[in-house]
C-alpha cells in the first residue's frame, strides 16, 4: 500500500512541479517520494514506473486530442520506425529521470537514520 | 559509506538531468523536445489552433477583432492604422515567428552561429554583398515618412508583445532543434527582409561566367550563343512609337573584356528559374464586364511558405492579400477599389568590378590615377562550436570590396560586387501606400517608390482599367554594359545614370484589352534603351498572350485555368524537330515505347503522363552534351537559354559546338539529339529501378518538394503531384513554383477574389494548418477571399480579442 500511495504521489507531484518549473523536475517528485521508501531497488523501479507511466499517459492524451502528423515527422527525424516507439522512449527517460531522483531519495533518508 | 552512495547518485542524477538538458554536438536538448511538460507535444494542436482569445495591450488605443476564418485567415478589424499594425505584427508571430526571427539572420549572415561552420560561406556572401548597407539606407529612406515609421515601429511593438507571452516551452519547435533562442523584433529587422527579397530577386548575374566564356572561346561565340535577345516579338509593353522623350546618355567607358581569377568563385546567385505570371483583362474582353486580375508569383517552395494572407482593415484600408511575415505591408493583392501582383523585371542590377589599392594598406583604390579612400569594414561571424571568424570588406565607389580569401589577389587588385540593393529604397514606404491606392493614379505615386526589387507590375480597378508598370529604378546602360567584369579604375564606370521615373515603361488599357508579364523582355524594340538581363523568359508569355487574346468573354474560371495551364509551349515548338533525328528502326524496344508516347503527346506537361517526363529529360540531355565544352572545373561557365539552344541547333545543324567531346566521332544536330535519347532512356530506367514503389510519370520524375526552411527532410513535404514546369505558365518545378496565386474581378458593388498558397497558414509543423492547403493548391484549387468577412460566416473558427489596457 505504501509503494501504492508513493507512486501516486511521485506521479501527482511530478505533474505540478514540471507545469511549475522545468521538465527535470520530474526527478524532484522521484526524489522526494524515495523518502518514502528504503530499498533503492524498489526505489527506482517505482520511480521509474510513475515517471514512465506519466509521460506515456500525457503524451497519449495531447496525441490523440491532435490530428498533426508531428509524432510521425519527429519519429522520422530520430530515426524511429514508429510513433509508438518515439511514445516509448520518451517515456522511457522520463521513466530514468525520475527512478534516478527517487535512488537518491532513499539514499538520503537511509544516510539520515544511520 | 552509505553518504558516499548518496553523493554518487545525487551527482548522477543531477548530471543526468544536466546532459539531457543541454544540446550535445548537433543534438538538441532532448530533454525540452520529449517531456510531455516542455516538448514538441505540446505543440501539437487540434482541429482548432493555439489562437489568442483575448489580448490587452498598453499599445493600443481602441478595440481590435481578429476574425480567424476556415483557412485559419486573419481577418483584422482596426479602429486606426496603429492598432492594426501592432495587431498584426502580434498575429503573424502567433504563427510564424520562427520564421521571421530565422531569415532575418539569414539576411543578417548569422546563421553559422546556429548550424555550426557549414553556413560560414553562406554567412560570408551575405556580408559581402553589402545587405546591411542596404537596408541602413532603406531604414533612413523609411523612417523620413511619419506615417510608415509608426507603422513600422507598432508592427515591431506587436511582434514583441507576442514574443513577451511566450515561455521557453511555447517556443516554436524549431528554436529547440536547433537550440536558438528568440530575438526581440525591430523595424530594421523588418527591413532586413525587405532587402533579402531584393537579393532574391535582382541578384542574377553572369558578368563572370560570360567574361570567362569570351576569354576562353571568343567574343563572336559569344554573340552567337548569349548576345543580343531571345525573342523580343510579345515584349510586356508593346507600343512602338509611343516614347516620345530624350533617353539620358550614358557615359561608362569600360574597355576590352577581363579575365576573370581561374578561382573567381559563382557567388551569390538566387534561383534561376524563379519567375511569375500576372495579366490584367479589360472590362471589353471579360464576361461579366468588370476588369479581372490574376496574379501568381513563383519562388522557392519551402516550409513555412515564403508568404501568409492576412486580411487588414481600417477606416482607411480594407486589404487582403499576401504578406512577407516579418513585413506589415502586402507584396500583393486587392483592396475594394484597386487589385494588383508583380513579376520579376529580370534586369541585370549587378556588376563586378576589378578595382586597384594603392598599396597593401588597402585604404584608397587608384580612380583615374587618383588615390580615394574607401571606408573599413570587419565582420564578425560567430560559428557554432568554435571561435568567431573575422571578415573585413570595404566600402567602395564600386560597391563592395571582398577579401575573399579563395579568389585571387594580385598586385593589390581585388573585385568589387556593386548591386542596387546596396542604394537607397523606398519599397516600405510603397508597400503601405500601394494597398491603400483607390485608383491608377493613387496607385502610380505609390509604385514609383517600389524602386527595388524590380517588378513589373498589372493592375486592375473597379472603374475598369487595368494597366502595366514595370517599375524600379534602373541605370541607363551602353551596350552590354555589365555583362562582363567591369574596370574599376575609372570614374566614368561608377553607376550614376539613372533611368528617368518619367521614362518609365508603362501602358494604361491598352488596344488589345488586356496587359501581361512573365519576366520578358520589357519593351518594343523602339524603347530608346538598352534593356539587358541574363535571361528573360520567352515562352510563358507568349502562352498566356495567346490564350487572352483569342478570346473576348473571360471568365474567372478562364483566369484560374490559365494559371494552371500545362501546355508545354517548348516541347510544341522543339519535339517534332527532337523526334525527326531518331530512326524509330535503330531503336530498342524500351526506346520505341518512349518514342511512342512522345509522337502522340499533346504538349501537356500533366502530371499523371509520362511524356512529360521524357522530353524534360531528354531536353536536358541535349542541354548536357550541347554544351559540355563549357563544364570546365577551374574556368566557370554558363549554358545558354533552352530557347537559344534550340533555335541553334535548327539553324546551324553543324555548328562546332554539337561535336560531344567524349565521343570519337564528330557529331552534328541530329546525331547530338540522338545520344542525348539514349542517355535519356538510360536516366529513366536509373530512375526507375531507384524507384520501383512510384509510377513512371512526370510527377514523380520531377519530385516536386516543399522543402523546410532548415532543410530536415521530415519537416519538409516530398512528393507534391503537379505537373507544369519552368517556360509553363503553371510554372512549377521541383522547388520552385507559384508561393501564392491569386484571382480578382473587380465587381464595383464588391470586389471577389479568389487565391491558393502551397503549405498552410501555420508555421507550426505540429498545426493540421502547416500543409492542408498543399492538396488544394496541386489540384489547382482555390478559396475565397472576402473583404467582408465577419464572425458570423458558418465557418468561422474563432475569434481574438485585442483590447488596450486601462490607464
Amino acid at each position: 500500500m505504501k509503494k501504492f500511495l508513493t507512486f501516486v504521489l511521485i506521479i501527482t507531484l511530478g505533474y505540478f512541479l514540471t507545469i511549475l518549473g522545468p521538465w527535470y523536475l520530474i526527478a524532484l517528485a522521484g526524489f522526494l517520494g524515495g523518502l518514502a521508501l528504503k530499498n533503492q531497488w524498489i526505489g527506482f523501479l517505482i520511480g521509474f514506473l510513475a515517471g514512465f507511466f506519466l509521460w506515456v499517459v500525457q503524451v497519449w492524451l495531447m496525441t490523440n486530442a491532435s490530428n498533426s502528423d508531428l509524432p510521425e515527422r519527429l519519429a522520422q527525424l530520430f530515426g524511429l520506425p514508429n510513433t509508438s516507439l518515439l511514445v516509448i522512449s520518451s517515456a522511457l527517460v522520463g521513466g530514468l529521470v525520475t527512478g534516478f531522483g527517487a535512488v537518491t531519495g532513499v539514499n538520503l533518508i537511509k544516510t539520515l537514520k544511520k | 559509506m552509505r553518504y558516499i552512495y548518496l553523493i554518487i547518485w545525487s551527482l548522477f542524477t543531477i548530471g543526468f538531468c544536466y546532459i539531457l538538458n543541454k544540446p550535445i554536438g548537433k543534438l538538441p536538448a532532448i530533454g525540452k523536445i520529449i517531456s510531455p511538460s516542455h516538448g514538441f507535444w505540446r505543440l501539437l494542436e487540434g482541429d482548432l489552433p493555439q489562437l489568442p482569445d483575448e489580448v490587452i495591450n498598453e499599445h493600443l488605443k481602441d478595440e481590435v477583432t481578429v476574425v480567424w476564418d476556415e483557412h485559419l485567415i486573419p481577418h483584422i478589424y482596426a479602429q486606426n492604422d496603429e492598432d492594426l499594425y501592432f495587431v498584426q505584427g502580434y498575429i503573424t508571430a502567433s504563427l510564424r515567428l520562427w520564421q521571421m526571427d530565422f531569415q532575418t539572420r539569414a539576411a543578417e549572415g548569422r546563421l553559422s552561429e546556429l548550424v555550426g561552420e557549414a553556413a560560414l560561406e553562406y554567412d560570408l556572401q551575405m556580408r559581402r554583398k553589402g545587405m546591411e548597407l542596404g537596408t541602413k539606407k532603406i531604414m533612413a529612406a523609411t523612417m523620413q515618412v511619419p506615417q510608415a515609421k509608426i507603422s513600422y515601429e507598432q508592427y515591431a511593438k506587436g511582434v514583441n508583445s507576442y514574443l513577451n507571452t511566450l515561455k521557453e516551452k511555447d517556443w516554436p519547435l524549431e528554436y529547440r532543434l536547433l537550440g536558438m533562442q528568440p530575438e526581440p523584433w525591430s523595424v530594421f529587422r523588418t527591413l532586413r527582409i525587405a532587402n533579402f527579397m531584393a537579393n532574391r530577386l535582382n541578384s542574377r548575374n553572369y558578368d563572370i561566367e560570360y567574361s570567362n566564356f569570351v576569354n576562353v572561346f571568343s567574343y563572336n561565340d559569344w554573340k552567337l550563343l548569349f548576345g543580343g535577345y531571345d525573342t523580343g516579338e510579345d515584349p510586356i509593353v508593346n507600343a512602338p512609337g509611343s516614347w516620345d522623350f530624350k533617353p539620358v546618355v550614358p557615359q561608362s567607358v569600360d574597355s576590352d573584356i577581363m579575365s576573370a581569377p581561374s578561382d573567381l568563385e559563382e557567388v551569390y546567385k538566387e534561383h534561376p528559374k524563379n519567375g511569375s505570371n500576372n495579366w490584367a483583362v479589360a472590362p471589353g474582353r471579360s464576361a461579366t464586364r468588370h476588369a479581372i486580375l490574376a496574379s501568381d508569383p513563383h519562388l522557392s517552395l519551402s516550409l513555412p511558405p515564403l508568404y501568409f494572407i492576412t486580411h487588414l482593415k481600417s477606416p482607411k484600408l480594407n486589404f487582403i492579400g499576401s504578406f512577407i511575415p516579418g513585413v506589415p505591408g502586402p507584396i500583393g493583392g486587392f483592396n475594394d477599389s484597386i487589385a494588383y501582383g508583380g513579376t520579376n523585371s529580370m534586369r541585370d542590377l549587378v556588376d563586378w568590378y576589378k578595382v586597384k589599392f594603392t598599396d597593401n594598406t588597402k585604404t584608397k583604390i587608384l580612380v583615374d590615377g587618383k588615390a580615394i579612400a574607401v571606408t573599413e569594414k570587419i565582420e564578425e561571424i560567430k560559428i557554432k562550436g568554435r571561435k568567431s571568424i573575422f571578415d573585413t570588406i570595404y566600402y567602395s565607389p564600386f560597391g563592395v570590396i571582398a577579401n575573399h580569401s579563395k579568389i585571387s589577389a594580385h598586385n593589390n587588385e581585388h573585385w568589387a560586387y556593386r548591386w542596387i540593393g546596396q542604394d537607397t529604397s523606398r519599397v516600405a514606404v510603397a508597400i503601405l501606400e500601394m494597398a491603400q491606392a483607390k485608383n491608377w493614379r493613387d496607385f502610380v505615386s505609390a509604385n514609383d517608390k517600389f524602386n527595388n526589387p524590380h517588378l513589373n507590375w498589372a493592375y486592375a480597378d473597379a472603374q475598369g482599367n487595368i494597366g502595366m508598370r514595370v517599375a524600379g529604378t534602373y541605370l541607363a546602360r551602353q551596350e552590354n554594359e555589365g555583362l562582363f567584369l567591369r574596370d574599376g579604375t575609372k570614374s566614368a564606370n561608377v553607376w550614376k545614370k539613372y533611368i528617368p521615373l518619367e521614362h518609365t515603361i508603362q501602358q494604361i488599357n491598352p488596344k488589345r484589352g488586356f496587359v501581361s508579364s512573365a519576366n520578358q523582355y520589357p519593351a518594343d524594340s523602339t524603347y530608346p534603351y538598352i534593356v539587358r538581363a541574363f535571361g528573360f523568359e520567352s515562352k510563358r508569355n507568349r502562352r498566356i498572350n495567346q490564350i487572352l487574346g483569342a478570346d473576348s468573354s473571360i471568365t474567372v474560371k478562364d483566369m484560374m485555368q490559365l494559371q494552371l495551364d500545362n501546355y508545354n509551349t517548348e516541347a510544341s515548338e522543339n519535339l517534332e524537330y527532337f523526334l525527326k533525328a531518331l530512326n524509330y528502326n535503330d531503336l530498342n524496344s524500351e526506346e520505341q515505347s518512349a518514342y511512342d508516347d512522345l509522337s502522340i503527346w499533346n504538349y501537356m506537361s500533366n502530371p499523371e503522363l509520362k511524356a512529360p517526363a521524357y522530353y524534360h529529360v531528354w531536353r536536358d540531355a541535349i542541354q548536357d552534351l550541347a554544351w559540355d565544352e563549357l563544364n570546365r572545373d577551374s574556368t566557370i561557365m554558363t549554358k545558354p537559354s533552352l530557347y537559344r539552344t534550340h533555335k541553334l541547333l535548327k539553324e546551324y545543324p553543324d555548328l562546332k559546338w554539337w561535336d560531344i567531346d567524349s565521343t570519337a566521332i564528330t557529331e552534328n544536330a541530329p546525331l547530338l539529339i540522338r545520344a542525348a535519347f539514349k542517355q535519356m532512356t538510360q536516366e529513366i530506367n536509373q530512375w526507375q529501378s531507384e524507384n520501383q514503389d512510384l509510377e513512371l510519370n512526370w510527377a514523380n520524375v520531377k519530385g516536386t518538394q516543399f522543402t523546410h526552411l532548415t532543410q530536415i527532410p521530415a519537416l519538409s513535404q516530398a512528393n507534391v503531384f503537379v505537373g507544369g514546369d519552368a517556360g509553363i505558365v503553371n510554372a512549377i518545378g521541383r522547388d520552385f513554383g507559384p508561393a501564392f496565386r491569386i484571382v480578382v474581378e473587380l465587381d464595383p458593388n464588391g470586389a471577389k477574389a479568389w487565391g491558393m498558397l502551397p503549405g498552410g497558414q501555420s508555421g507550426n509543423p505540429g498545426s493540421m494548418w502547416y500543409t492542408n492547403f498543399t492538396e488544394f493548391w496541386a489540384k489547382g484549387e482555390y478559396f475565397n477571399l472576402d473583404l467582408e468577412y465577419t464572425k458570423d460566416k458558418p465557418n468561422c473558427l474563432s475569434v481574438s480579442h485585442f483590447k488596450p489596457a486601462k490607464k
